[in-house]
């Protein structure tokens, strides 16, 4: 596959080709985008009428890149005596500085070309291929082309301006050039987000000519992210490269909600989920906090802001449930699209409550977790009178917006996700386990937080007993004896989705799992018809659903992977946890150390490398997490009190392992590990 | 216009919302060019400031407008993101006034079982 390189910051990003130029097509939607829309959809560089060739590409920062290019090479061996430079920054549009160097011993005339074209396609009309319902329009003025786009009082537009006289019509900035012998000409080029419909007219793009220092646009700069985050100290290079990469793509993902612009939350992912998104944030907070905590308090207080407040059938929303996800583009503005905010996603509410105790148990900050009471007890009630829709004890989801709402509101949210075994879709509503593991967990924490902190033993009791009332049922109602293994979900007639899935991992982190149960769910884990040897994949090979290419049923997901790791350790199988974050580590190299969305399922013994999934994102927020809670789960890094408690298990390849300075209610810490003979890891109690 | 201060005087008389603990805010409804209401929440609790009072977020919009959302006809966010609500400042400020705005949001109706 052509290799795409994207660029960003904040709500806003570039994805274009190796040479940096914009082409989009339905296979490849290149463009700059922008609040959920498509701001510049063509940018192709011409010499004399000839799209220049890629030597090479760099992403040198996530808000920048430099793209390196010779004409194009009429034979295999280039002998160019001209060579192209563009360097490009991305903020509040972009800025491209374009050098042009002649090598020869003569002067050259050229004619350099810009043409470009912007459609103002909602990410749901790219992603749906839909035609636009209103008008575009340009206009000239001052040395700059306006390309704009209508519908009713609905405005977008975008300035393109060059500081090198240029003949600008509709479709291009033209400029004619001549460069001496070893000489050479530039120009800078500017593409700004004008109006973008929510804020005054933005004036000019973030980084001007010469900026390439990285400025935030609020909070912590890059420099100060990496420095305060622990440092690892490890002789595997792979791991020492990922974990930095996770670092620093945590810090890219960090998005600025227009509703909540004084702190940062991870948006979910390059290029289809640079938004808010509930599940995402959560987990990739909670895969965080170790690491930088401050996600977490942004995320929780992002999300309570935003809780559900009423019944809206077209949004899915419901008194007290946590959004799914929050779209600014025109779809959603004209309610075409439900996402203003989406609340469908029936696990979002308790991974929040599971997330604020998380945090409290690693940060102290009581002051949160005493403002956020009201938003938790209406999560609770969310849970019991709303998530669960037919009193049977368990959350079910099916979506009241049948035209434009999601299948399925669970992580595995594709419409073919949740299948039987012989491979038939399983009819709505839907309780998927993974839900009530979460629902127990969350009960769980929160009667800690109620007993400690709420100071309501009463609501403490409670929740304790019911949340063991929801294990006993569930450990009955959900196994399938025969397979040995909890059923996927129940269906809308309460039958047994029985099809073998990574689900059951999630079910050991949420410790739903009883412990005669334990042993034969981590064997499927690690079995063959869940482990490739790259990870676990999300559906076992001989289901009749599975597709090692298909995005719920077959492929691998870091962020799966790593909580099924921490489940791992939780019930004591540490050297099996090790194994599934080692298998997963070992596939970072091939994606530059930066661990995609999600990889083809096919066995390790297949092919030497792991296969990319065509339309993966990268960097993905909870698969750029996955490293971190790998770390956490091989360093057993648990909060007890005011220390942090430290018991590691280490896989012999990586030998010994440090982490220093991890922040949290004890200052900052240290963690050691090495690795021991596998007799001498103890199961944990 | 009298008709729309009255209506945003009495949507706002007595409400609280727990969201909004330890929060100062202000929100000038501006509607057609004269009528400005300012509103406030503070701790939580919401009332109708001098009209002098120097707002974070300024909503202008028509009467009709104003009123499609006060019936729950017209999402406030949505209407912002097509221009039928302009907003000048801070708009995570427009969002906590969505629920005295819309009044619909505070209907608590009963689940569905």
């Amino acid at each position: 596959m052509e290799r795409q390189v994207s660029i960003l910051d904040g709500g806003t990003f570039v994805v274009s080709d190796q040479r940096g130029n914009i082409e989009h097509s339905v296979n490849r939607p290149l463009g700059l985008f922008h609040l959920d829309t498509r701001f510049l959809s063509e940018w192709i560089l011409t010499i004399d009428g000839v799209v220049p060739a890629a030597l090479s590409t760099d992403d040198v920062q996530y808000f920048q890149a430099q793209f390196f290019l010779v004409p194009k090479p009429a034979a295999m061996y280039v002998e160019s005596t001209l060579s192209i430079v563009r360097s490009r920054f991305v903020g509040d549009g972009f800025h491209e500085d374009l050098l042009l160097m002649n090598h020869g011993k003569e002067p050259v005339d050229l004619e350099v070309r810009m043409q470009v074209a912007a459609d103002f396609a909602d990410l749901f009309e790219v992603k749906d291929m839909l035609q636009k319902k209103g008008e575009h329009y340009h206009r000239i003025e001052d040395q700059r082309l306006v390309l704009g786009y209508r519908r009713e009082n609905f405005v977008r537009e975008t300035w393109i301006s060059a500081t090198q006289p240029a003949e600008i019509d509709r479709n291009s900035l033209t400029f004619q050039v001549k460069i001496p012998a070893n000489g050479s000409w530039s120009t800078c080029l500017e593409v700004l987000v004008a109006i973008d419909g929510l804020e005054e007219r933005h004036s000019r793009v973030k980084y001007g000519h010469g900026e390439s220092h990285a400025r935030p646009n609020i909070g912590t700069s890059l420099e100060s992210w990496i420095d305060s985050a622990p440092k690892l100290v490890t002789s595997n290079d792979a791991l020492a490269r990922t974990y930095e990469r996770s670092i620093i793509d945590l810090a890219a993902l960090r998005f600025f909600s227009k509703l909540m612009p004084d702190a940062a939350i991870p948006a979910a992912g390059l290029p289809w989920f640079m938004a808010a998104f509930g599940r995402d944030s959560v987990i990739t907070s909670l895969q965080a906090l170790p690491f930088v905590p401050e996600l977490a308090r942004a995320t929780l207080r992002y999300l309570a802001r935003r809780q559900g407040t009423r019944r809206d059938d077209f949004r899915d929303e419901e008194p007290g449930k946590i959004l799914h996800e929050v779209r600014w583009g025109e779809m959603t503005a004209f309610e075409e699209r439900p996402h203003s905010p989406y609340f469908g996603a029936a696990d979002s509410t308790p991974l929040f409550l599971i997330l604020l105790d998380e945090y409290e148990r690693w940060t102290g900050d009581t002051d949160l977790v005493q403002m956020m009471e009201h938003s938790a007890r209406g999560a609770l009630r969310w849970i019991d009178e709303w998530g669960d829709r037919d009193g049977d004890g368990y959350v079910e989801y099916d979506t009241r917006n049948p035209e434009t709402g999601l299948e399925n509101q669970c992580w595995k949210d594709s419409w073919n996700a949740i299948l039987f075994h012989d491979g038939s879709l399983a009819p709505r509503p839907l309780a998927c386990c993974e839900i009530q593991g979460y629902v127990y967990d969350a009960k769980m924490r929160c009667a800690r937080l109620a007993r400690a902190f709420w100071r309501d033993p009463e609501l403490a009791m409670r929740l304790e007993r019911e949340a063991a009332e929801l294990k006993r049922r569930f450990n009955q109602d959900f196994w399938i004896d025969d397979r040995g293994f909890f059923a996927l979900a129940l269906d809308g007639s309460k039958r047994k989705v029985d099809s073998l899935t990574s689900n059951i991992g999630h079910l050991l982190w949420s410790g739903i799992v009883d412990e005669s149960k334990a042993e034969r769910i981590v064997e499927h884990l690690l079995g063959p018809r869940l482990f490739t040897g790259w990870g676990v994949r999300t559906m076992a090979d001989d289901e009749g659903g599975y597709n090692p290419i298909g995005y719920h049923v077959g492929t691998v997901w870091p962020h799966d992977n790593s909580l099924i790791a921490l489940g791992l350790q939780r019930y004591g199988f540490r050297v099996e946890a090790g194994h599934v974050a080692m298998s997963n580590l070992a596939a970072a190299p091939f994606f530059d150390y930066r661990l995609p969305e999600a990889f083809a399922g096919y066995p390790r013994e297949l092919t030497s490398f792991p296969v990319e999934y065509p339309t993966a994102c990268s960097p993905q927020a909870w698969a750029t997490g996955a490293p971190l809670l790998f770390l956490r789960a091989l360093l057993g890094l648990n909060p007890m009190g005011n220390s942090l408690f430290v018991d590691p298990a280490i896989p012999s390849e990586l030998g010994e392992l440090q982490l220093l300075d991890i922040p949290g209610r004890w200052g900052k810490s240290d963690a050691f590990g090495r690795a021991r003979p596998r007799s001498l890891v103890r199961r944990a109690s | 216009m009298e008709q729309a201060k009255t209506l945003i005087e009495a949507l706002v008389a007595g409400r609280y919302d727990a969201r909004l603990r330890g929060m100062r805010k202000t929100c000038a409804v501006r509607l057609g060019d004269h009528e400005r209401v300012v509103v406030e929440v503070n701790d939580g609790y919401f009332g109708v400031a001098p009209a002098d009072t120097t707002e974070d977020c300024e909503l202008s919009c028509s009467l009709d407008d104003f009123l499609r959302i006060f019936r729950g006809e017209q999402n406030l966010i949505t209407a912002i993101m097509r221009g039928r609500v302009g907003v000048r400042g801070d708009l995570a400020v427009a969002q906590m006034f969505q629920s005295v705005f819309s009044p619909g949001d505070q209907r608590a109706p009963q689940p569905t079982r």
